[in-house]
């Protein structure tokens, strides 16, 4: 419970400020224009486009919630309060979550339709918002081991991609797939797994790397 | 014993913070002197559970804070690093922290006793330094703790805030530790610790000799 607390905290600063959801939508929107423009065909190459708008814009924002909390120093207040290591990183995950639908809800549409793309919608649509959570956890998870450092924008893209790589492959075929109207079960497990592995690690190691 | 602290260090990088300090606290009201650099602000954050020491042995309620919920939800902290949220409203940020704390705090009352009732629903960037400090120590009495830690509190306030914030405390019945710099705010506490460097100078009941021991060689 008080990890939604923090989850519900978090939304209204963001609902204020709209300083997280507005940098996300802004850099998506523009990455999709430009893929549009500047790709000959670009529903061919759907789901990977769409895996690469939302993990860049995942590494922009999902990383923020977390990022603040050590900049403005109100971390101190929540390591203080009953609130234990793990409460705070779920209750950041519950919001990235928030955040990730969001950004799905209003851009994947805007990129279905400028990529011209044909096939099942609702399909796709739920098979991406799987992987896109799994990488939304993944960022908030790796968000906290950055804190400290000055070069940190450059640091978690470095640290991502070696985290994120088995999901890739999995995401594109999963989604192109999707789009067929079928599902690949096994595939999807996987992404469950590895989603869980992270989540798992996350909890794991809360309490050394706050 | 409510703090007990057994030859407690932090470091920091390769450096000491603090450095094997002892002390037992009961139900008094103890002051933390030193001079900047001296440790009281990492000995306040070791107290509170916000940092880990890195050698010795720390105690609060029989546990040490940093690893027990239980422990932190009995202590009050505050410090000149406010912990608010600057987008939220003053209701929000204690509403928030009262839900922390699952305590029913009466958010009202608190403003009224520290004179910011007016100022509830601003946003916490639009208010003044000192009304920032009042709003982080009603924070900190905000779930009616059994320990108070308060970390150069009434730095940068005008006396008046002072005034308040030093009735508030010369009034709290439970255990308090506070560090300052200010000799003068501290003659109401009936224990002294005095830090040098990061380490123990001095532990007792006398506020002269506190002092004296604080400004030899200085």
């Amino acid at each position: 419970m008080r990890a939604l607390e923090l989850a519900k905290k978090d939304l209204k600063s963001e609902v204020r400020t709209k300083s997280s959801l507005s940098l996300m939508l802004l850099f998506s929107l523009t990455a999709a224009f430009l893929f549009s423009a500047a790709i000959s065909n670009p529903k061919e190459i759907f789901s990977p486009l769409l895996l690469l708008i939302f993990l860049l814009t995942g590494i922009l924002g999902y990383s923020t919630s977390f990022l603040k909390e050590f900049d403005s120093e109100t971390i101190e207040g929540l390591k203080a309060s009953p609130l234990t290591p793990q409460q705070i990183v779920a209750g950041k995950m519950l919001f990235n979550i928030a955040l990730m639908f969001t950004v799905q809800v209003i851009i994947f549409p805007i990129c279905y339709a400028l990529f011209d793309v044909s096939g099942s919608f609702i399909h796709s649509f739920l098979v991406f918002a799987a992987c896109n959570l799994s990488i939304a956890l993944t960022i908030t998870a790796l968000s906290p081991l950055l804190s400290h450092s000055k070069s940190r924008e450059m640091l978690l893209p470095v640290m991502l991609f070696p985290v994120i790589f088995p999901l890739i492959s999995s995401t594109v075929s999963l989604v192109n797939l999707a789009l067929t109207g079928s599902t690949d079960y096994y595939q999807l497990l996987f992404v469950a797994a590895y989603t869980g592995i992270i989540l798992s690690i996350s909890m794991l190691t809360a309490e050394k790397v706050l | 014993m409510i703090v007990r602290a057994k030859n407690l260090s932090k470091k920091f990088g390769s450096a000491y913070a603090i450095r094997n300090v002892d002390f037992e606290l009961d139900r008094r009201k103890m002051a933390v002197l030193g001079y900047n650099g001296a440790g009281k602000s990492t000995l306040a954050k070791l107290i509170g559970g916000i940092l880990r020491p890195t050698d010795g042995f720390l105690e609060v309620f029989g546990k040490n804070p940093a690893f027990s919920p239980e422990v932190r939800r009995k202590i009050g902290i505050a410090s000149h690093n406010p912990m608010l949220y600057r987008e939220l409203t003053v209701r929000e940020n204690l509403e928030f922290y009262s839900k922390l704390y699952e305590c029913d705090a009466d958010i009202e009352e608190l403003a009224e006793t520290f004179g910011f009732e007016r100022l509830l629903d601003w946003r916490v960037s639009e208010l003044s330094r000192g009304f920032m400090q009042r709003v982080a120590f009603a924070k900190a009495l905000i779930n009616s703790p059994e320990l108070l830690v308060l970390d150069e509190i009434t730095s940068g306030l005008d006396i008046s805030a002072k005034e308040t914030i030093l009735d508030v405390l010369k009034k709290y019945r439970g255990c308090l530790i506070f560090t300052t710099h200010v000799l003068d705010e501290a003659k109401f506490c009936d224990c002294f610790l005095v830090l040098k460097s990061g380490e123990k100078a001095y532990f007792g009941r006398k506020y002269n000799e506190a002092v004296e021991i604080l400004n030899e060689g200085s």
